[in-house]
């Protein structure tokens, strides 16, 4: 494994410890696809923390290793909101670029999230954050201060999924109309509810 | 770059600025996209994109169509280098299902990939010379494209928008009048990037015109995300094919050209030399290309295991990532499309502060865009 995720898994490690996990634990026991993403990678994450000696803890730990070879990236890292400027600033720090910023819609679960896609110039080293939050209140801080490209990902993501990023100088429509109505991406969205 | 004396004596007074609108109609804009320009005479203050208006929604199409469904949806966002997007696709569904693809299938990919690569390549060289106002090298280009055209639409039927590759394989083995006329493709092309070259790149008045206009540094890049051309552009030497190897590429000999100075002139060089690079990749390609199936055993309903899955691949503009969750169903549960116009251009607003006008239409062909691949 390479160096800079270890470097950045141990950063997320003191960030978000894995005990800490039982705070996240709307997160980790949702019974939804995301579970699944466990599924797959769970002997790697649980190999790693063998590795670092410590029991592997019942509800999936914040951040896990995930299998390349199946699922195209490295390390996984289930941050709360009030921790994401923290998690994307250990990343700038370790000199990652911006893939994607995206959303994702759990109605199941009554939550919404949003996805931080991260990649490397020196090689296979692809890093996601992932921030769950309820759909009442769809609300994270902006991390266009630290990655100014956010700042189109996240008007997207705003009017995509109606998530309302904190901070944010200009949240306007970017791709869809100014008089759009509803969110097109959640689940729950449609078309024929718009008037044509 | 501060404003010159000569402004601020003009008879508008100093502090007076206007809007101008770039687009949605205006061909430097290479599609329908819309620049909202606050100038101060003829330099640019402040520009603010407005973008949309091709948009589709191909990501909530990725939600109500199965796996194989959208296939043709990846090669309609970037019309100019759809395989590599097709690629994209193919490849994530593979790795997620654990579909194991036939090396003889991985080597037309690499073969067709980069050919198409070069006629992506080409466009983007004419159409950026006629926003410079030369009109005649589109004209080379496009003679020389034609060839690459027709070699495409023998084996997949089409000349844009391929759907040639399959989750598996590629859907029809290559002609052996393909192969024949690929390698003399590459024989005839070889002495007419020279004939470019001497064209072109040389010339005294497109050199003033691109070196030292449009500076976009590394740093940028970064917190931007700017991949592709436009990275390598300044210096670093990234490529999705070699720091995330995919396929065969692994198997074959190129380098990543990168010129160091981040303006205009160096992404023009850094293009023409990926042409010579993917010419030395295909002919490898075509040397190495082993007999065997093009297609592998493929469930008859692909259906990855519940889970979160990437893929990037490295298409003619930077880098495309696939993010895709899977609920276990033959239907994608949610399908994010990461494409390197959206990025390279989200950089432009701050590049372009305090150019000039004229130069920033240089800036803005140098990016390459395609606009459907930003509204997607």
């Amino acid at each position: 494994m390479s160096t800079v995720i270890d470097e950045v898994f141990e950063q997320f490690q003191k960030l978000l410890p894995p005990e800490d996990s039982v705070s996240t634990a709307p997160d980790a026991e949702s019974g939804s696809a995301s579970a699944g993403t466990a599924g797959d990678s769970e002997t790697a994450a649980s190999a790693a923390a063998s590795e670092k000696a410590e029991p592997p803890p019942e509800p999936e730990p914040p951040c896990r290793r995930i299998e390349r070879s199946r699922h195209g990236y490295d390390l996984e890292l289930q941050a709360p909101p009030d921790r994401l400027i923290d998690a994307v600033s250990i990343l700038d720090r370790a000199g990652f670029s911006l893939d994607i910023v995206s959303g994702a819609d759990w109605p199941k679960d009554n939550q919404l999230e949003v996805l931080y896609d991260f990649f490397h110039w020196d090689g296979p080293h692809h890093i996601t954050i992932r921030t769950r939050i309820p759909r009442e209140k769809p609300e994270v801080p902006t991390i266009s201060a630290i990655y100014p490209g956010a700042l189109w990902h996240e008007r997207e993501t705003w009017e995509f999924y109606g998530i309302d990023f904190v901070g944010h100088p200009n949240l306007i429509h970017l791709i869809l109309p100014d008089d759009q109505e509803g969110f097109p991406l959640r689940k729950d969205f449609k078309a024929t509810d718009v008037d044509a | 770059m501060s404003t010159p004396e000569t402004t601020t004596s003009h008879s508008t007074g100093p502090q007076e600025t206007f809007v101008l609108n770039l687009g949605p109609q205006h061909p430097a804009t290479h599609g329908v996209l819309r620049v909202k320009l606050t100038m101060d005479g003829e330099f640019i203050e402040n520009a603010e994109i407005v973008s949309g208006y091709i948009h589709r929604e191909h990501e909530k199409m990725g939600e109500n169509r199965n796996w194989e469904q959208f296939l043709p949806n990846t090669s309609r966002m970037d019309y100019l280098g759809a395989m590599m997007y097709t690629h994209a696709w193919c490849a994530l569904a593979e790795k997620a299902c654990g579909i194991e693809v036939p090396p003889r299938a991985e080597y037309i990919r690499v073969i067709t990939s980069e050919l198409n690569r070069i006629s992506s390549h080409l466009v983007w060289w004419g159409a950026f010379l006629i926003d410079l106002g030369g009109m005649t090298p589109m004209l080379y280009a496009f003679d020389d494209r034609e060839h690459i055209l027709d070699l495409l639409e023998e084996i997949t039927g089409s000349r844009l928008t391929y759907c040639y590759y399959r989750i598996g394989g590629v859907c029809e083995d290559v002609t052996d009048s393909f192969l024949a006329g690929t390698r003399q493709f590459i024989k005839d092309f070889r002495p007419r990037l020279k004939t470019y070259h001497k064209l072109v790149t040389e010339n005294i008045i497109l050199r003033k015109r691109l070196e030292g206009i449009g500076e976009i540094p590394a740093e940028m890049c970064r917190k931007y995300g700017a991949t592709g051309p436009v990275l390598r552009g300044a210096g670093i030497a990234y490529d999705v094919r070699k720091a995330e190897p995919y396929g065969v590429y692994p198997d074959l000999q190129f380098d990543i050209p990168t010129f160091p100075e981040g303006d205009c002139m160096a992404r023009y060089k850094v293009r023409m030399a990926e042409i010579e690079q993917s010419l030395r990749i295909i002919e490898q390609a075509l040397d190495k290309l082993p007999d065997g199936p093009v297609m592998a055993k493929v469930p008859r309903a692909v259906k990855p295991p519940a889970g979160d899955y990437c893929m990037a691949v490295e298409g003619a503009r930077g880098r495309f990532t696939i993010r895709a969750i899977s609920n276990g169903t033959t239907t994608p549960y949610r399908v994010k499309l990461r494409t390197p116009c959206f990025c390279n251009l989200s950089c432009f607003e701050e590049a372009c502060q305090g150019m000039l006008l004229a130069d920033a239409l240089a800036l803005m062909g140098s990016l390459d865009l395609v606009i459907p691949d930003l509204d997607r």
